[in-house]
């Protein structure tokens, strides 16, 4: 993998230069961000657009920056339904794979994109995806030479993942060939790739052998039965393995679907299913609402016993 | 036209809700800056406010550079006044007020995302209408729109202005003449070819035509007035 870093000001600045042309509302929040969190943060970020969307204006970044733009509007105003109606707007998951995960229209051009970005964007996405990559990465280091990662999103955390586990070899499963398709270019666009695989199947219907670790991020309220599937989760880990598993609680989504109302029913779920936890990380968005309509992460390291 | 200062009134009623200030006063120079509480999630409040109260809907880029109210009394006015024609004309036209060669035209942007909506909502979700490559190796230009969006353009031309709401559609017959690839800006247009005055049908030749003037389909519709 190259570890040389691009320097921020050569792509961050006339990326930023065309969010604020087309979406200056949006380009808000990156400022904040990066008055936040610094240097370290506007040199990250510029490296993966630079790796994954490329370092000249052109297709490939109106692409990002709309993708960006739709992302958070859909997540917006679904927060909006959310808070109006106390329930997530869609509840069947047949009919959200279909609109969402199998439409590449959907997942190539907007989600994909506005995912990769927000995890950097996104101050409480951010912090999360700092703290896996400075304690739970670096706890676990050479304890994984095999992880999972199930349901890949836009690959940002086996990106990471490989990044920083660098003994470990990949296995990427998702239902979505389009983001595991994402994925790849994510991966590969790091130097990564040769330690990287992926499998588009459901995690129900797959023979997989148990993996030192399991990565879980944000999946969990896209399902109509998530305590089903973190036992399934349990399952292709070995003894002692372990587990990092997020979930999103009140916030909602086009396709979040099981609306955990607090970490504590993530949590409760996750012991049920025989996980031992280790450590709980929350992170918030929009602080100042009333805790039953804060947009809220929350991640934990669980171990098998 | 939209009466300004009624809109503002309406536009005024949508801000003090969302900031939940009953004494907010804007004005055209009025931005985020000058309203406490206007972050991004009051931006979108604002903007599903708006769209109820007008019926109307923002796009992504509308809702990512509106920074002022004046922004937003000048998408309104694009907005309503592009809506106010279509309205007026479905509530009128009975049959006696008809005549053949009488012609009606809208203009629309179709784009992916209605190409998206389309295959959601029908379930019609060929490649050809949803995957990129698989369009460029059949030969298209990209993802190509459904026949039968453009189809329901003409049921929107045929409900909403020629005959309009008195008129129940019968029978449509389209010929397709080349794919449209969006986002592209067509014009629907319709003509009335003949009329019954025994039956109350009224028979409308429709044609669209894409931005360069290229027929995209063409097509008769039939639609029966009943008498007043």
């Amino acid at each position: 993998m190259s570890t040389a870093t691009i320097e921020s000001n050569a792509v961050y600045e006339p990326f930023m230069a065309v969010l604020r042309e087309r979406y200056p509302n949006f380009a808000a929040l990156w400022d904040q961000s990066h008055a936040q969190f610094g240097g370290e943060w506007a040199d990250g970020l510029a490296t993966n657009i630079a790796r994954v969307f490329g370092t000249e204006p052109g297709k490939n970044w109106d692409e990002a920056i709309d993708g960006y733009a739709e992302f958070c509007t859909e997540a917006l105003r679904a927060q909006v339904f959310f808070e109006k109606h106390g329930r997530y707007q869609a509840s069947n998951y047949e009919e959200v794979a279909q609109a969402c995960y199998h439409s590449s229209d959907y997942m190539e051009r907007r989600y994909l994109p506005g995912q990769y970005l927000s995890h950097f964007v996104w101050p409480h996405h951010y912090r999360m995806l700092r703290q896996y990559r400075t304690a739970v990465a670096s706890r676990l280091g050479r304890d994984v030479r095999a992880f999972y990662e199930v349901g890949v999103g836009c690959g940002m955390y086996s990106q990471q993942s490989l990044a920083h586990l660098t003994e470990a070899r990949g296995t990427g499963i998702d239902i979505s060939g389009y983001a595991l398709r994402f994925t790849s270019r994510v991966v590969a666009a790091h130097g990564l790739g040769d330690r990287y695989q992926t499998r588009e199947a459901d995690i129900f219907e797959t023979v997989l052998a148990p993996a030192d670790l399991v990565i879980c991020q944000e999946v969990l309220e896209h399902l109509e039965d998530p305590a089903r599937f973190v036992k399934r989760l349990l399952d292709i880990v070995r003894p002692g393995g372990w587990g990092y598993i997020t979930a999103a609680v009140n916030a909602a989504h086009t396709d979040h679907i099981y609306l955990f109302r607090s970490p504590a029913e993530v949590r409760r779920q996750l012991l049920d299913s025989g996980w031992q936890i280790e450590t709980e990380q929350i992170e918030q968005a929009y602080p100042e609402k009333p805790e039953a309509l804060r947009p809220t992460i929350v991640a934990y390291l669980a171990r098998r016993p | 036209m939209p009466d300004q200062a009624a809109i503002l009134a309406r536009l005024t009623s949508v801000f003090v809700d969302v900031f939940d200030d009953p004494n907010l006063a804007i004005s055209r120079d009025t931005s985020a800056k000058d309203v406490a509480g206007w972050d991004s999630f009051a931006h979108i409040n604002l903007v599903v406010g708006i769209e109820e109260t007008f019926d109307i809907r923002f796009t992504t880029r509308e809702i990512g550079s509106f920074t002022c109210v004046g922004d937003v009394l000048d998408l309104l006015a694009q907005k309503t006044l592009a809506l106010e024609p279509t309205r007026a004309a479905a509530r009128s036209r009975r049959l006696h007020e008809l005549a053949v060669g009488q012609r009606a035209d809208f203009t629309v942007r179709v784009t992916l995302e209605m190409v998206t909506a389309f295959a959601a909502l029908s379930g019609d979700r060929s490649p050809l209408h949803t995957d990129e490559a698989f369009a460029h190796a059949a030969g298209f230009d990209g993802r190509a729109a459904h026949g039968l969006l453009l189809g329901a353009l003409v049921s929107r031309l045929i409900g909403m202005q020629l005959p309009g709401a008195h008129g129940v559609l019968q029978s449509v017959e389209l010929s397709f003449r080349r794919p449209l690839v969006p986002p592209a800006t067509v014009r629907v247009e319709g003509e009335i070819a003949a009329i019954s005055e025994s039956t109350g049908q009224v028979q409308i030749k429709v044609t669209i035509v894409d931005e360069h003037g290229r027929g995209i389909l063409e097509g008769k519709a039939r639609s029966v007035l009943r008498p007043v």
